[in-house]
């Protein structure tokens, strides 16, 4: 009878996530036996970049006001616009305009930038959840828009971007608790080691505008991330609810905002510059984890052990552009190495071949599609981070084969 | 000195170099202990199409480049390593039938054994095939050979409990300069990085490759044209290397000098695209750096040799 009820659960999942359909079906039955079909082949970056970009397009275009729906879902199709990874897509696009010529992505990111104006609180915060969601307002997400507006200005020269970013900064200023960290307008009210990710985009307002409150409140912040880092280079409160097993994804972020702060405030080389070694120590944890298992499991627990078995493939091209970055710092080209075969991992689950806007060129949640992160969908997130890893990775086998001959 | 190999059953090639090596320094093996083909988790021609599915380059091409040394597959590896990503379709071309895909394969051999089982019968050495190498039954098997000395022939990782077997070591050669380059492809790392390739005999810990040192050898692979090649004269010479060190252990006239953990790094297996590096590197002829500048430690193992006074060998 358990089994009974078990399998008619079972489908009644299915059919909510309308595996019936054609192109939901095949996917599935793709991740089920694990099969790497021609459609799911290796080509060169290039391919697969422009894939991902078109996706993005396709999830911009799916929404009327300018801003990137947050993700395709089997179940209800796409979302409407999320201003948090909006915020960040805006940089992509500009870096793929430079890197395509084409003024198209150029023009897009300037649309996405002046949706996040038109849905910026008084306050300067930035809205939780997409725009289809009641409106709070939420610190990370003001960061991640942040991001986007810095990007705007610099590209644009327009001083509205530039304003807009400078009032998200003072809110957040003005929202920070002082140990650093903060709480309020937060997911769950906790702290969350992934803030770093703020502090950058406050250490870029600094950049731009000399303002010493930004660089004092990302310092403040970053400091206390460094003090949630254990030994081994885990770093508690680094989970949306708890830290028993917190997402690659939100991993990635924390290492990623120690990384760019880092290089942003101390310069010097790797074993001076404190937020660069703490983002080395953790990512040298994840790489081995990573190489000596051939696997890269969504879910950590804090002695580093994959506690699930399926993968999160935004938080692994958000770890390979870590461990890119990583690179260009310390010249370990293991980080380089572990990047190139984690990136191709990636590629082989993006759908070059199917008939279906939503899944052709974008990359799933999880892998295989029914893991826990993004159950059943395709966010914005994960084609955007692909899309930088596959620039980044080029930049840097384009450099090191040139400076080798091979080029 | 009671010499015991372990090693696979199926992996006739290294084993066998090893025991040729070791009867050419007339070093006598008191057994071998084997783990049992039917141990093996997956089938030749699963290792091959896992390597397909996860589009595992690296694998793939010394895999086909091993079999098309042994006439088993149609066109040049190189072909297929490149067509790797392209279509799982391509598996079942690349043999010449499915009769092959199971195969092992092994060299031919002067004295004409092809397999362990082969060459222990003709030489009389005792072999025991155990399911794992690190249970119970294995680690009854080297107490009654009472193993003095353990030698691995491309094992997977041996557990404390074996190590803690034999009275007086284990050894493994390694296929790049300790303490260094530690980990998988080594050699490819060591041009990669621009240092000396070479092969190291350590003493086996549960560490991967922090063994003491015993002894190195560097290569020059200035002749190399690129890494098939490159691998092939350091494998030729590991076999070597590891059954003089034996011979100079029984001897009494080798030091083990400890590593240190933060004296090297652990390298993992190497990308398609760096390997193009490192075969351009090789085309170019690479030329190693003097190795002194960059493993100190090279000059202490000399020191205690020459203090011992076993440099006759030629090496270094």
């Amino acid at each position: 009878m358990t089994l009974f009820r078990k399998t008619a659960k079972q489908l009644r999942d299915l059919i909510k996530v309308r595996m019936y359909r054609p192109s939901h079906l095949r996917l599935g039955l793709r991740d089920f036996f694990d099969l790497r079909l021609p459609t799911t082949a290796i080509y060169d970056n290039s391919i697969h970049l422009r894939a991902a970009m078109d996706w993005l397009c396709r999830a911009q275009d799916a929404t009327p006001d300018g801003g990137v729906a947050a993700r395709y879902r089997f179940s209800l199709g796409w979302s409407a616009s999320y201003p948090e990874t909006t915020g960040y897509i805006i940089p992509t696009f500009f870096d793929y305009a430079d890197l395509s010529n084409d003024e198209t992505f150029h023009r897009r990111a300037v649309r996405m930038a002046d949706w996040l104006l038109s849905v910026q609180f008084n306050s300067g915060a930035f809205p939780a959840h997409d725009a289809s969601a009641e409106r709070e307002p939420r610190v990370f997400n003001t960061g991640q828009a942040m991001r986007g507006l810095w990007r705007a200005f610099r590209e644009t020269g327009n001083e509205i971007y530039l304003e807009a970013c400078r009032r998200a900064g003072d809110w957040l200023v003005s929202v920070q608790e002082a140990d650093g960290a903060w709480r309020k307008w937060e997911y769950h009210q906790r702290a969350h080691a992934y803030h770093t990710e703020v502090a950058w985009p406050l250490l870029r307002l600094f950049a731009v505008t000399s303002c010493a409150r930004y660089r004092e409140a990302a310092v403040k912040n970053l400091d206390w991330v460094l003090s949630c880092q254990q030994p081994n280079g885990w770093f508690a409160q680094c989970g949306f609810k708890d830290d028993t097993a917190p997402y690659l994804h939100t991993i990635a972020y924390t290492i990623n905002g120690l990384l760019e702060s880092g290089a942003l405030l101390q310069p010097q080389s790797p074993d001076q510059n404190v937020y660069v070694r703490a983002a080395l120590l953790a990512s040298e944890a994840l790489l081995h984890r990573y190489e000596v298992r051939r696997f890269m499991p969504g879910q950590f627990d804090r002695h580093w052990k994959g506690t699930v078995n399926y993968s999160c493939l935004t938080g692994n091209v958000q770890t390979t552009i870590n461990w890119l970055r990583l690179y260009e710092f310390t010249q370990d080209a293991r980080l380089l190495n572990g990047a190139l075969k984690l990136n191709d991992f990636v590629k082989s689950t993006q759908d070059l071949q199917s008939r279906h806007p939503g899944i052709l060129g974008g990359i799933k949640g999880s892998h295989p599609i029914w893991g826990r992160y993004i159950h059943f969908g395709y966010p914005n997130w994960a084609a955007k981070y692909f899309a930088d890893a596959m620039i980044i990775e080029d930049k840097i086998v384009q450099a090191l084969y040139r400076r080798e001959g091979l080029a | 000195m009671n010499i015991v190999l372990l090693c696979k059953s199926w992996n006739h090639h290294k084993a066998l170099q090893i025991l040729t090596a070791l009867r050419d320094e007339q070093l006598i093996v008191r057994g071998i202990v084997a783990l049992a083909e039917a141990a093996k988790k997956t089938t030749f021609a699963d290792f091959v199409r896992k390597a397909y599915a996860m589009g595992d380059g690296n694998f793939l091409r010394g895999v086909l480049s091993r079999l098309h040394q042994n006439g088993m597959t149609k066109s040049a590896p190189e072909m297929h390593a490149r067509n790797v990503h392209a279509s799982t379709n391509g598996f079942d071309s690349a043999f010449h039938s499915s009769s092959t895909n199971d195969k092992t394969f092994s060299p031919k051999r002067e004295d004409g054994a092809t397999t362990i089982t082969e060459y222990a019968k003709q030489y009389h050495i005792e072999m025991i095939v155990v399911n794992d190498l690190n249970g119970a039954e294995s680690v009854v098997a080297l107490q009654r050979m009472q193993t003095d000395v353990l030698l691995l022939g491309g094992v997977p990782i041996i557990r404390a409990n074996v190590l803690s077997v034999p009275k007086r070591c284990t050894l493994n050669v390694h296929m790049g300069l300790l303490p260094k380059f530690r980990g998988m492809n080594v050699t490819e790392w060591a041009i990669f990085c621009g240092a000396p390739v070479g092969v190291t005999v350590h003493q086996v810990d549960p560490g991967v490759d922090t063994g003491a040192i015993l002894y190195r050898e560097e290569i020059d692979v200035s002749g190399c044209t690129n890494i098939e090649t490159m691998r092939a004269k350091v494998s030729a010479t590991q076999h070597r290397v590891l059954a003089k060190c034996t011979r100079l252990l029984a001897e009494n006239r080798l030091v083990p000098q400890p590593q240190k953990k933060e004296d090297g790094k652990q390298y993992y297996a190497m990308h398609e695209k760096l390997r193009k590096i490192v075969d351009k590197k090789l085309s170019q002829g690479f030329t190693c750096l003097n190795s002194c500048h960059v493993l100190g430690l090279i000059d202490k193992v000399v020191q205690a040799r020459e203090e011992l006074g076993a440099c006759a060998l030629g090496l270094y």
